[in-house]
């Protein structure tokens, strides 16, 4: 007995140094407050991958960081998890029929993850939260992989021309395609990542090609209970559509072909920019019946200030900022349409836009580091067959409920419990 | 002594020192006095209410209270402490017990600094009476109970940790000696309490001493079979270790309680919840997927003796293949020992359901690390739990005997409802990343709608649904729309609320029966009649009408629902085929539930109450899922508008 005893208290004396990896470091945060909330603009281009990725303050206009070697297709741009910047990379093993996806770190951008495909990738698009990662090829090829794991969940031929832009549904539970040949096609994620695949259920939901050019730009928004998708096109319309049924609810006609589509953050306006440099500005208003408007360059809602080709529209906070094929984009201010700030792209007109916030560049210290993060592993180059028997990694529960409480029925003293039991 | 009429009222903090000294002169007893058992069974709780509600034992500290005051109020706290530790030292098992009590109140209530100060000689003082002397069962309970409070008051100061560490891992011997060698199930009730504080304030005591056992086994391993001449084990040496690897095993004392299924579901839940908790003690991955893993297969192992005769042969060699890849090694089973099978005359029920029970406060409570779940073994454990009903396949008929058949049939429900527990817990813990599973859980939802028809379950169904509904958007609503609205339209056509609204005397057995069918599930371990309550359900009263099948007000309540948000997310899907028809089923049943006016309206004192309160949350449902159908989009105006907006008038 007394052995035992001893032995227990020997154990138990050894303790490891428990460091409570949960609290964040009050001062740090502090200091950083400030910087918190700003938010930075991430802008590459497709021209060259010498001219690489940089990272602006919109306020002040500096160059907060720059990371070499990224020439990225259009829309082949896009932050996962406020976390990591992922760019498909354009011309880079062209040559060679592969193509490849560079994760890097924010917060430690010398290391990317490099992964390679099997074709060259266009655009490419995550899910919000950050747990599928879907791509495109030019062969009308479409690639989804489980951020996690990395692992290939499907490949198929979704279309036979190149794929232009792809976005998720507002509840990750659709993917939208647009293609060059001006089709639009809308997919089921629940079946596209059937494990069992049974083929019981099609995919496919719907397709359409209603657009006679290229597809430039797709957003989706909600109106209501009711979900809708927005595509531009080079045909030089911005066509309205529902979501779910693929019914075709409006088309917004310009004169000219539309290059890309941003959407206001209260989803009242909808902004094209054109291939002469103009940025149209439409309020929406989506009835039940199909409605047709021409919008045209005399009316007062146009921002004009680039003289080429707009490449790519984005929103911080209410700030617009528009790209150009003319090396320049510019911060606007949309109520008054003036331009705030203009920034200056000597190497490349920027083909990707992505707003990021300013506190996922810092450096996180051990003590900050959030352990309840998913990891992100290098994207799969073939399919593999899966594998029944494998679980799949998970956080339990969100950091949040860290500290659960103890269920409910250890809560408290049983004293009367006990009283009860007693008194029998 | 303080005058009392200078206080000024009940707020005074000088009432405390005088109130907590009158209180030990009144109820606890002197050292020479006996007890009076029954009186201090009922004095007792009244002392700890006015203890906690006046805080007495808390001696404030501040500037602004005259030291005069604390001091008197100290030496108030003293005596009591004085008065309950001479109760502890009694002879008399009774009067030690009401010291244990209070002594565990006094951990809650007491002030830091004098916590801080004596928990470590309280906790020592409280050990002993879990340990062999003691004999008084009621004492052993009350102090694992006050040993509990300590622990828990105790987590809260992070900088006696280690110190913590150190006494709670003193505990850990003698709370499983407890559930080892005790026989009564309150002990093991207690102990489990004592033992779930440990797991969750002091991993580490358990962490080391799980290590030690793990490498003492290891041990005895190597110099048994590996080296004859290293050592020669001494008789006691081995005697203790025998111990440690007998008994001394936290997981083996928890496994074969919960695998005896003999006990209240209370205590296998509390007891499957310390076993749920230890993985946390180390914290890694492995030990949770390998706790899970063997969860898994205990049921496994439990459902393929259960399951004998009414399944085919060869779902249970699926589910064992995924279980355990091909080239992988059977880990060790839970606590160690191998499944023997139970005896015959009765199903396991008692055992899978706390081990199900388990899996899913696995999936539910938080871990500190990334783990890998098995989910497709999981949801193969459902579907195979779902997809058996009680009939017999053709190649079984010969060896199945209709005793057997009705065993079966009658442990099924909880089985069942445990299965959809389960399913829930899936998708509570995976959330989004469940959508590779979700065409797969699709199926098995649609499959099982169609046959299920106990009221309880149909109602855990619904909600189900509901939750893939708002986890999975619009993707899912594609999928599951039509046998949502044909089970729907099923359930609120039928019969049952019609009735109700006609002839309120029918109330009672169509609404009563189900909060009394979910009682019934948590206490199955005696004899489970939900399938011939099933059949009662549809009241005799009714008698010659009932052609159809009565639907309860409960489940039309979760149909309602499930319908309001499957309007309200996947309104636009293709919904053109049922809309008109679902609208107009939404206005004739919000019409009825109206029709007989408020159910929070006075005039209903006449049924009881329980079945108002009930009526207007089934008015309630059915206004929801109306104004849900009012704004869902549609192509056309909501034909209903007018006739529901004069509903809403009114």
């Amino acid at each position: 007995m007394g052995w035992c005893e001893a032995l227990a208290i020997v154990s138990s004396k050894p303790c490891i140094e428990e460091v409570d990896s949960y609290r964040p470091s009050f001062i740090l945060l502090m200091e950083m407050g400030e910087k918190m909330n700003k938010e930075a603009l991430v802008v590459c281009s497709d021209k060259s991958t010498g001219i690489g990725i940089t990272v602006w303050d919109l306020e002040t206009g500096e160059q907060l960081l720059h990371i070499p070697t990224c020439a990225a297709a259009p829309h082949g741009l896009f932050c996962l998890r406020n976390q990591f910047i992922v760019a498909s990379q354009s011309n880079r093993h062209g040559s060679f029929g592969g193509g490849s996806i560079f994760i890097w770190p924010l917060n430690k951008p010398q290391s990317p993850l490099r992964s390679y495909t099997l074709e060259a990738m266009g655009p490419i698009s995550c899910t919000k939260d950050g747990l599928y990662i879907a791509g495109g090829a030019p062969s009308g090829n479409a690639y989804l992989w489980e951020v996690t794991s990395g692992r290939l969940l499907r490949t198929w031929h979704a279309h036979h021309k190149s794929l232009k832009c792809m976005v998720f549904s507002d509840d990750d539970s659709l993917l939208i395609f647009g293609c060059t040949d001006g089709i639009i096609s809308v997919w089921s994620m629940i079946s596209l990542v059937d494990v069992e695949d049974s083929g019981s259920s099609p995919s496919l939901l719907y397709y359409s090609s209603e657009h006679r050019s290229s597809i430039t730009g797709l957003v989706t928004m909600s109106a209501g209970a009711r979900s809708i998708f927005i595509s531009s096109s080079l045909d030089g319309t911005c066509k309205v559509w529902e979501l779910v049924s693929g019914r075709h609810l409006q088309t917004l006609v310009y004169p000219m072909s539309v290059t890309a589509i941003a959407l206001h953050p209260l989803e009242r306006h909808l902004f094209s920019g054109s291939a002469d440099g103009n940025i149209f500005v439409n309020v929406l208003d989506i009835g039940a019946v199909e409605a047709c408007f021409v919008t045209t360059e005399d009316q007062a809602f146009v921002l004009k200030v680039h003289n080429e080709s707009i490449t790519a529209l984005t929103f911080s906070g209410f700030h617009l900022i528009s790209a150009s094929e003319d090396f320049t984009f510019c911060l606007w201010d949309t109520i008054n349409r003036v331009v705030l700030r203009r920034f200056n792209n000597r190497k490349g007109a920027v083909t990707n836009m992505v707003v990021i916030k300013q506190s996922s560049l810092f450096p996180i210290s051990n003590h900050q580091r959030v352990t309840h993060q998913f990891q992100v592993s290098l994207l799969q180059k073939y399919p593999q067959p899966s594998n029944p028997g494998k679980g799949m990694a998970t956080f339990l529960s969100f950091p949040a409920s860290h500290s659960e409480p103890p269920p409910t029925h250890f809560h408290g003293n049983n004293l009367l419990d006990h009283l009860i039991s007693g008194s029998e | 002594m303080a005058r009392f009429d200078q206080l000024e009222n009940m707020y005074d903090l000088g009432l405390k020192p005088v109130m907590l000294r009158s209180l030990i002169r009144q109820y606890l007893p002197a050292e020479n006095h006996p007890l009076n058992l029954n009186n201090s069974c009922f004095e007792l709780p009244s002392l700890v209410s006015i203890v906690q509600t006046h805080c007495l034992l808390s001696e404030l500290d501040s500037q602004s209270i005259d030291p005069k005051l604390i001091n008197t109020w100290k030496s108030a706290v003293d005596d009591w402490l004085g008065c309950l530790l001479s109760l502890l030292s009694s002879d008399l098992s009774d009067k030690c017990w009401v010291g244990i009590c209070l002594l565990g109140v006094t951990c809650q209530e007491c002030s830091n600094q004098r916590f801080l100060s004596s928990y470590s000689i309280w906790l020592n003082k409280l050990l002993s009476y879990i340990q062999p002397p003691a004999d008084s069962q009621l004492v052993k309970i009350a102090s694992c109970t006050s040993l509990a409070d300590l622990l828990t008051r105790l987590a809260r100061f992070p900088e006696v940790k280690k110190d913590g560490n150190l006494l709670a891992g003193k505990l850990v011997q003698p709370v499983l000696k407890l559930l080892n060698e005790d026989n009564v199930e309150a002990v093991w009730e207690g102990a489990a309490n004592l033992l779930y504080a440990l797991i969750a304030f002091f991993p580490a005591s358990i962490h080391h001493y799980y290590d030690k056992v793990q490498l003492m086994v290891a041990g005895t391993g190597r110099s048994f079979f590996g080296g004859w001449g290293v050592k020669v084990l001494e008789k006691e040496d081995i005697g203790v270790m025998a111990y440690f690897l007998g008994f001394l095993n936290v997981e083996a004392a928890i496994a074969s309680k919960i695998l005896s299924g003999k006990y209240s579901t209370k205590t296998l839940k509390k007891l499957g919840y310390c076993l749920v908790l230890l993985p946390k003690a180390k914290g890694d991955k492995d030990s949770w997927s390998l706790m899970m893993q063997k969860f898994l297969i205990s049921i496994n192992d439990h459902l393929n003796e259960a399951f004998q005769g009414v399944e085919e042969e060869a779902k249970s060699d699926e589910a064992r293949r995924l279980l355990v890849p091909p080239g992988k090694d059977l880990p060790l089973p839970l606590g160690g020992a191998s499944f023997k099978g139970t005896s015959s005359g009765r199903l396991p029920t008692a055992t899978i359901s706390t081990l199900m029970f388990c899996c899913c406060k696995m999936l539910t409570s938080s871990y500190p690390v990334q783990v890998t779940v098995p989910v497709r073994s999981m949801l193969a454990l459902v579907e195979r739990l779902l997809r058996v009903d009680g009939s017999l396949p053709h190649t079984m008929l010969p060896f199945m005997t209709s005793v057997q058949q009705e065993l079966i049939c009658s442990e099924l429900p909880v089985l069942h409802a445990y299965s959809l527990e389960l399913l829930i817990a899936i998708i509570k813990g995976m959330r989004r990343q469940l959508l590779p599973h979700s065409a797969y859980i699709v199926r098995v939802v649609t499959r099982y709608f169609k046959r299920c028809s106990l009221p309880e379950l149909r109602i855990k169904l619904y909600s189900i649904i509901r939750m893939l509904l708002v986890s999975m958007g619009v993707g899912i609503a594609i999928y599951l729309a039509p046998d949502v609205i044909e089970n729907v339209s099923n359930d609120l056509n039928s019969l049952g609320g019609e009735d109700i609204e006609t002839s309120p005397a029918n109330t009672g057995p169509a609404t009563g029966a189900l909060p009394q069918l979910s009682n019934r599930k948590r206490k199955h371990g005696a004899k489970t009649g939900s399938l011939e309550e099933k059949q009662d359900a549809p009241s005799p009263k009714v008698g010659e009408s009932n052609t159809h099948q009565m639907t309860p007000i409960t489940v039309k309540m979760a149909a309602l629902d499930t319908l309001e948000v499957l309007l309200t997310v996947g309104a636009a899907s293709k919904s053109e085929s049922w809309r008109s028809s679902i609208d107009s089923l939404l206005m004739k049943t919000a019409i009825n539930s109206c029709k007989r006016g408020w159910g929070n309206l006075e005039s209903n004192i006449f049924l009881p109450h329980e079945s108002a309160s009930v009526w207007a949350d089934f008015q309630f449902s059915s206004l929801r899922a109306l104004l849900a159908s009012f704004l869902a989009p549609a192509r056309t105006r909501p034909p209903y508008l007018s006739q529901g907006l004069e509903l809403f008038r009114r």
